[in-house]
């Protein structure tokens, strides 16, 4: 199937009071109708600015995007005007985030809220109000004609992460991006989240960007998985590969440093030492100074993205020599 | 005699140096070394800084004073350097002669910003209203900030009838027009700094109690002040040692702001008659004489303009100043 | 096992908000209902369960930071309830706590030199200044800290260096027991494996025992002797690793091993 967005090299910057941060540094991957890809990554690796960055609703005034392609279905959403953008987002692309509270307005009904989002682009209000109703339903609200008359407050985190859904989902749009939409939820209310997410992906058929800390989740809901570290992704993978047969240092350390039971009564692995500063990169391996594996080759320069025996992408040098150091160990 | 003077003036002295020691001090502290250096980079703070410190040189040149002899006026060093003689009536700014009266007399001396209706220096006049402007401020400041310190902590800290007790007291008092409350108290304890300093005084804390309470309540149940009692830390410890230095910043522009407002207080107050005495310097008193003068015709506009230009532009600076603290010491530190 | 448990929790209950008086309905909540457990010596307990289960409201009842409505906790089998001052000073001693959040949970006004001798003269640990700063220092080493950081406020640390600052300030009145009320949850899972291997090594080497406070099932499969899980204040299910994650009997216990996403992306077994 082609892919619906495809997104090439991309790089964003934030104006710190230290300097230019490259938060995302050469970015790609693309997105397929009816599938999810992960971006997975720990605090500061920059999926969130990567999320952003295609939606144009980078931190302003700071965040710029400097170079790169966000295709979707050919066009370029970088040279879009802002009114342009303005009515992709919404139609074409739909966000939700971390936070179901403060993404919805205090002071305003879900009613008024979920058919706002359709009245924006181009409805009444009267077809809003109706199609809020069956929006609701959709996502599983039940009493949905008494939540439409609540405010956000009455509500608890997994309904408006529910509400959020909805209001994303009002203008039917091909790709939904999800920012950590579960982190803030208890498990079991996450599980339904979750799978909502995917019943509808099933039944709408859209592409779904599913940025998470949660290597859980990711193999939960993904069927792509885009590793990223220090701004840039390191491993791309199909999701069982990636669980089954991770290639990145990076990747390969961060699973076995998941707790388990049968880790009991061992130390678990650790990742030594801290990212280095988003201001100044090192022109190397930018997991080099961690890296059980690494050399001095490492450090000479940017390791590009190489296709390894199982057919994963990884950002090393060294895969052959990780594999039989894997190995023999 | 000069052990007596160097006693008269040990006040504004012990004054001066402590405001020197807490501003040193706090330069050492790693957080307000940051926030001074934000502060630096700001021109108009700076600029407005540079103006306080005037005003507050000027303020100590008035404060010090001696005594030639036993039974002589004690005169200030601003007297020294600034004071003029009499002329007989009202001049203009820059004149040479009188002005408003039936025969002209030539002025004894150069007066910049004019003479008033006794022939006084104008400037003369503009300068001694600073120290009591400052007076007012500071002193009413002085028994506002800990009155609002002590019950707005104990208010948000212990909660339950201390707060209801606290929260009662603010009410009522909030509920009395400041004015009413002022002028009454002024009525009966007589006219004079003291008694408007503690008029204004008992007015002026309710609302950084209302921001002492509010944000205690806020840090009380912060994980810190939790982890502070599971140490065994006491009540008082807490209050002053863990949530005190994390309220600060918020309060040093609070009181900032309290000290312009309570400085353009006094004028209101001499304006309507509750103010310090005629026989002051304050600017209050030169702006209520300029009401008749402004009917006069050629009208005498330089009491009013001058006052009122010193006067805005102590209260522009320290808006600015407060304006420039806010942005300067680190919201994000705040609140981690 | 003869030997008596270091902290007993019997039919401890909190209710929350005012009963009804004469203009007011009531708005009582009851937080925790009739919770009963043990933490016997050197162990590590989780008190496993969602947000609103009453689980943190339990930890600060056993540290004796809130008094509970009924019921009792006994420290080493003394009363915690009911003591005077210089017994709950003599208490504070024995019992620490970490917190969740390693922004919240320092002073961002005090330097970590503050932070960590502030017990030790509280208690009198450490006879001279000198004396706290070599102890301080000691424990920085024992954190996995260098020393010079004594001097640093903590908006200079990672949430994980946050964290270990968290601990050494517990770890510095020398208590026996400390409530880990969610330690990990803020931090990534390269950090977390850190501190997770520290709390384990500190608690061999000093003989500590946990209440381990928690919603990460993981940690708690990695880190537990024994595990109440809660809910809506009350232990629904409680017993041994095996017990809980391999013969759940209860179905909340059920429904909430199954919610947890698995890393195995062939599992899926989230179908609610």
């Amino acid at each position: 199937m082609t892919p619906i967005l495809e997104v090439h090299n991309l790089r964003t910057y934030l104006e710190t009071p230290r300097g230019r941060a490259w938060a995302v540094d050469c970015v790609s991957f693309d997105l397929t109708p009816g599938k999810t890809r992960a971006i997975v990554g720990e605090s500061g690796s920059g999926k969130s600015i990567t999320a952003l960055s295609i939606m144009q609703l980078l931190p302003e005034p700071a965040g710029f995007v400097d170079s790169g392609k966000i295709l979707l279905e050919g066009k370029d959403l970088l040279d879009l005007t802002w009114n342009q953008m303005r009515d992709y987002r919404g139609r074409a692309l739909a966000m939700i985030f971390q936070e179901p509270m403060t993404s919805l307005n205090p002071v305003f009904t879900i009613g008024n809220q979920v058919a706002e989002s359709i009245v924006a682009h181009g409805g009444t209000w009267s077809d809003g109000k109706k199609r809020a109703l069956e929006l609701l339903e959709r996502v599983g609200i039940g009493q949905p004609d008494m939540v439409l008359r609540q405010y956000p407050h009455q509500l608890s985190g997994g309904m408006r992460q529910r509400v959020m859904i909805a209001i994303a989902l009002a203008n039917r749009p091909k790709i939904l991006i999800a920012d950590e939409p579960t982190t803030a939820l208890d498990v079991t209310v996450q599980a339904q989240i979750l799978s909502l997410m995917r019943e509808i992906q099933e039944e709408m058929g859209m592409a779904i960007l599913l940025i998470t800390h949660d290597l859980g989740v990711v193999a939960e809901m993904a069927d792509d998985v885009s590793v990223m570290y220090a701004g840039q992704i390191v491993e791309d993978a199909e999701v069982h590969k990636l669980f089954r047969d991770p290639q990145h240092p990076y990747t390969i350390d961060l699973l076995e440093s998941l707790p388990a039971r049968q880790h009991r009564g061992k130390d678990l692995a650790v990742i030594e030492g801290t990212v280095p500063s988003a201001t100044n990169w090192p022109k190397g391996c930018r997991y080099a100074n961690r890296c059980q594996y690494s050399t001095p080759e490492c450090t000479v320069a940017l390791p590009p993205m190489v296709t390894a025996a199982n057919g994963s992408l990884a950002r090393c040098i060294r895969l052959e020599a990780v594999h039989q150091a894997r190995a023999t160990r | 005699m000069i052990w007596q003077n160097i006693q008269a003036n040990l006040p504004p002295i012990i004054v001066v140096a402590l405001f020197i020691w807490v501003l040193n001090r706090s330069r050492r502290e790693v957080l307000w070394a940051e926030a001074y250096r934000r502060l630096r980079k700001n021109k108009l703070a700076i600029g407005a800084i540079a103006v306080i410190v005037l005003y507050l040189g000027l303020v100590f040149l008035d404060s010090v004073s001696w005594q030639a002899t036993k039974s002589a006026e004690p005169r200030s060093a601003m007297d020294a350097l600034f004071q003029k003689p009499f002329e007989n009536s009202y001049s203009a700014p820059l004149a040479s002669v009188t002005s408003g009266e039936a025969v002209e007399h030539k002025l004894g001396a150069k007066h910049i910003l004019g003479t008033d209706s006794v022939g006084e220096d104008v400037l003369y006049r503009v300068l001694k209203g600073m120290r009591t402007s400052f007076m007012i401020g500071g002193l009413s400041c002085a028994i506002a900030v800990p009155v609002a310190l002590f019950l707005g902590l104990i208010a948000g800290y212990f909660g339950k009838f201390v707060d209801d007790a606290v929260t009662f007291l603010f009410t009522v008092f909030g509920s009395v027009p400041d004015i009413l409350l002022i002028i009454a108290t002024v009525m009966m304890l007589g006219r004079g700094l003291f008694s408007i300093c503690f008029a204004l005084g008992i007015s002026s804390w309710i609302g950084l109690c209302r921001l002492v309470r509010g944000e205690t309540l806020k840090h009380r149940d912060r994980e810190y002040v939790r982890a502070a009692k599971a140490l065994g830390v006491s009540d008082a410890r807490i209050l002053t040692k863990h949530i005190l230095p994390n309220l600060l910043p918020s309060v040093i522009i609070a009181v900032t702001l309290l000290f312009s407002s309570l400085a353009l207080y006094e004028t209101i107050l001499s304006y309507i008659g509750v103010g310090m005495g005629p026989e002051a310097g304050s600017w209050g008193n030169m702006i209520d004489s300029s009401r008749d003068e402004l009917t006069r015709d050629p009208i005498m506009w330089w009491n009013l303009v001058f006052a009122t230009t010193a006067l805005l532009v102590l209260v522009l600076s320290l808006n600015i100043l407060a304006d420039a603290l806010r942005d300067a010491i680190d919201p994000r530190l705040r609140t981690e | 096992m003869t030997e008596a448990p270091i902290l007993q929790i019997s039919h401890l209950h909190k209710v929350f908000g005012r009963r009804a008086g004469l203009l007011r309905k009531s708005d009582e909540k009851v937080a925790v209902g009739d919770v009963t457990f043990d933490v016997r010596n050197g162990q590590t307990v989780a008190l496993v369960g969602e947000s609103g289960s009453g689980k943190s409201t339990v930890g600060l009842m056993a540290l004796g930071l809130l008094a509970p409505t009924s019921g009792e906790v006994h420290f080493e089998g003394e009363s915690v309830v009911k003591l005077n001052g210089a017994q709950r000073l003599a208490l504070r001693r024995k019992i620490q706590v970490v917190f969740q959040d390693p922004y919240g949970s320092l002073n961002g006004r005090m330097t970590v030199r503050e932070a960590l001798t502030e017990g030790m003269i509280i208690h009198k640990l450490g006879a001279n200044a000198a004396e706290r700063e070599t102890r301080a220092e000691a424990l920085l080493a024992d954190v996995g800290m260098e020393a010079e950081v004594l001097n640093r406020y903590p908006h200079e640390f990672s949430g994980g260096q946050r964290q270990r600052v968290a601990i050494a300030r517990a770890l510095s009145v020398e208590p026996k027991f400390i409530v880990l009320d969610e330690p990990t949850s803020a931090l990534d899972v390269s950090v977390q494996s850190q501190v997770l291997n520290l709390l384990r090594r500190l608690q061999r080497d000093r003989g500590l025992s946990y209440l381990f406070i928690t919603h990460n099932l993981a940690v708690v499969e990695y880190m537990a002797d024994f595990v109440c899980v809660m809910s809506q204040g009350e232990i629904v299910e409680r017993g041994t690793i095996e017990d809980i994650f391999d013969t759940p009997k209860e179905a909340y216990t059920q429904r909430l091993l199954s919610s947890i996403p698995s890393t195995d992306p062939d599992a899926h077994r989230l179908h609610v």
